[in-house]
């Protein structure tokens, strides 16, 4: 009996509690103030500070959104006197320093990304390193992702500011015919 | 159920490696694109495309659910560089905050889901 309860019993990796009191050195809180280095690291690390704060200012917006989304469907711009008024106060100029900021903070955490990257991707296919081990690594991988993050803002700026740019691109091809009618309600802008 | 030798930190770093991906690639854009929401919805069509369509606003919630759960790792992390030592308490309150934000963007999405489209 006690032998069947100790087998099905899953292994634990809980060390015994010791009796005497641990020894913790003692650290004071502003150690990163004082080299240049660690303020470099800890920077690194508070720019998720202000990303969490950008989620939040999204999250406000697409809560307003999903209240008004019949005022939007039938652009009842009086209905939606709060979700106009939020992106009012999104276009205050302390919002736009702000959303600045995250920007920085933003592009900061970028580029200390993609050079820490390859250091963490190990790919390893049947036991060994492959071929595309070596393409991922290294400069060929930053190269990529500076690549992708060039192409991901440039075409993303395109397609928020000229989305008519995008459509008359697409329409001579036949291509989201659909989705670019319904991107534009009855007719095509042009 | 719930076995205490296995860690569940891969699924946290998971989510972390991901949403720094997303965020060093396509949240600039994403912040760019909110400075020009200086005008009413109703004058952009920006605003509408993206919210309207459930393939855009579906990436949209994605996008931003990955950053949460990166920033919110990445602070649960720093706390013990700011000599505070983390315990289930600051474990609870952290991925829990995560997973309120994650669901309140599935909440608002299924509601622009079902209004617009059903």
């Amino acid at each position: 009996m006690d032998l069947e309860k100790s087998t099905s019993k899953p292994m634990t990796m809980d060390l015994e509690k010791s009796t005497r009191k641990p020894f913790v050195r003692p650290v004071e809180a502003n150690w990163w103030t004082k080299k240049g280095f660690y303020l470099a690291y800890m920077l690194r690390e508070g720019t998720c500070l202000l990303v969490l704060a950008f989620v939040l200012e999204m999250l406000g917006l697409y809560i307003m959104t999903a209240l008004h989304i019949s005022d939007i469907q039938h652009m009842n711009q009086a209905g939606a006197k709060s979700l106009v008024n939020y992106i009012e106060f999104l276009g205050h100029p302390a919002m736009i320093v702000f959303n600045v900021l995250v920007l920085i903070a933003v592009l900061y955490h970028a580029f200390t990304w993609f050079p820490l990257m390859p250091k963490a991707t190990r790919v390893i296919i049947k036991d060994r390193k492959s071929g595309l081990y070596k393409l991922l690594e290294g400069k060929y991988l930053v190269a990529l992702l500076v690549l992708a993050f060039v192409t991901v803002t440039v075409a993303g700026v395109i397609f928020f500011y000229y989305p008519q740019l995008i459509a008359k691109l697409l329409t001579p091809l036949g291509l989201f015919e659909d989705s670019l009618k319904s991107m534009f309600g009855k007719g095509l802008p042009f | 159920m719930f076995r205490k030798d296995r860690s569940d930190e891969p699924i946290y770093w998971g989510l972390f490696g991901a949403g720094g991906m997303v965020v060093a690639i396509v949240l600039p854009a994403i912040i760019i694109a909110t400075m020009g929401l200086t005008h009413s919805v109703f004058d952009t069509a920006m605003f509408a495309n993206v919210i309207l369509s459930p393939v855009f606003s579906l990436a949209f919630i994605g996008i931003m659910i990955l950053c949460t759960w990166h920033a919110l790792h990445r602070i649960y992390h720093t706390l013990h560089d700011l000599t505070i030592h983390v315990g289930t308490l600051h474990h609870i309150i952290i991925y829990g905050l995560a997973l309120l934000i994650s669901l309140a963007f599935i909440g608002c999405y299924l509601i622009i889901l079902f209004k617009n489209f059903f």
